[in-house]
């Protein structure tokens, strides 16, 4: 097996980051933009599919680029996100306050990873992380029984179709914690 | 000749991520921003393998796929999809719409040579 593809030391990692962290900054200033704008007994699929997709984009890169706090965030905030899109779980003004909060927050743990200085408050983003999950429980709780897990929802039983095995193909995780956690929700 | 892998995806960080960790392999790699982008490069030049994001702006992944199975000259060619989906309905989807594979982000560079070379050679 060649060497070159498995270490880092072909890749200029510092180049990547600087465009992961151009592009999530981008997806927040969309991301604001929308939610300050928004109108909520007006929102529309795409305004709705937008906030969802920035959230989305930067988890997917903060995922393949090991910045674990922010891809738990974000992935809270999609998962969320997906329900309101979906139109499982009405979207409120309580919601875009927290996607505000979320997306400050995020722009500040950016900042850290760029020019270092103060890094974002641990207790902080965990308490987003609750807010946002409690909007997923209380949404779920219609449409599922009580006593199951709410990621559960998001996990349809077409799960067990024939045949799936030979499509799938998964990688190696960068992160098994986070790769573990998720396949638990 | 190197083999051409047609890389898709809205962000920038990750087509380049893909596309250093490809050509380290040895492969030629075209990239794409997004679906309508990578339909309009594979119709201009032959691709021997294409990555694909899911959910992108314009023209999303599965929608891509669809277009590239319904051209004879991609009937054949296989099509990953790399995205951070990861529900079996999704990708069900992926199946259905013709997908070769389905790989789950983040990836480690060493596996996503190892599917390709799997794929393709």
């Amino acid at each position: 097996m060649s060497h070159e593809a498995t270490g880092d030391s072909d890749f200029d990692m510092s180049e990547l980051h600087g465009l992961f962290f151009d592009e999530a900054g981008e997806h927040l200033d969309a991301m604001e933009a929308l939610l300050l704008d928004i109108d909520i007994a007006t929102v529309n699929d795409e305004q709705l599919n937008a906030i969802f997709r920035a959230a989305h984009s930067i988890k997917g890169g903060a995922a393949t680029f090991g910045f674990t706090d922010i891809t738990e965030l974000t992935h809270e905030m999609e998962t969320t996100f997906d329900k309101v899109r979906k139109k499982q779980m009405p979207l409120s003004t309580d919601l875009v306050d927290v996607f505000l909060a979320s997306g400050d927050m995020l722009k500040t743990m950016l900042a850290f990873l760029k020019n270092g200085g103060e890094p974002a408050p641990e207790a902080e983003v965990a308490a987003l992380c609750v807010r946002l999950r409690a909007f997923l429980e209380s949404g779920a709780s219609v449409v599922q029984p009580a006593g199951q897990a709410p990621g559960q929802a998001s996990q349809p039983a077409a799960a067990a179709s024939p045949g799936k095995q030979t499509l799938e193909l998964v990688f190696a995780p960068l992160d098994d914690a986070f790769t573990d956690r998720k396949s638990v929700v | 000749m190197a083999k051409t892998i047609l890389a898709v995806d809205d962000s920038a960080s990750i087509r380049k991520m893909v596309q250093y960790t490809l050509s380290s392999a040895g492969y030629s790699v075209v990239e794409a921003v997004d679906g309508q982008d990578a339909l309009e490069r594979a119709q201009s030049q032959t691709v021997n393998l294409v990555l694909t994001d899911q959910n992108m702006p314009n023209m999303d992944g599965l929608t891509l796929i669809r277009s590239l199975r319904a051209m004879d000259s991609y009937k054949a060619v296989p099509i990953l999809v790399l995205t951070t989906e990861s529900s079996a309905e999704m990708k069900q989807q992926g199946r259905a719409a013709g997908a070769t594979g389905w790989l789950v982000k983040p990836f480690a560079p060493k596996g996503l040579v190892d599917v390709v070379k799997k794929v393709i050679g």
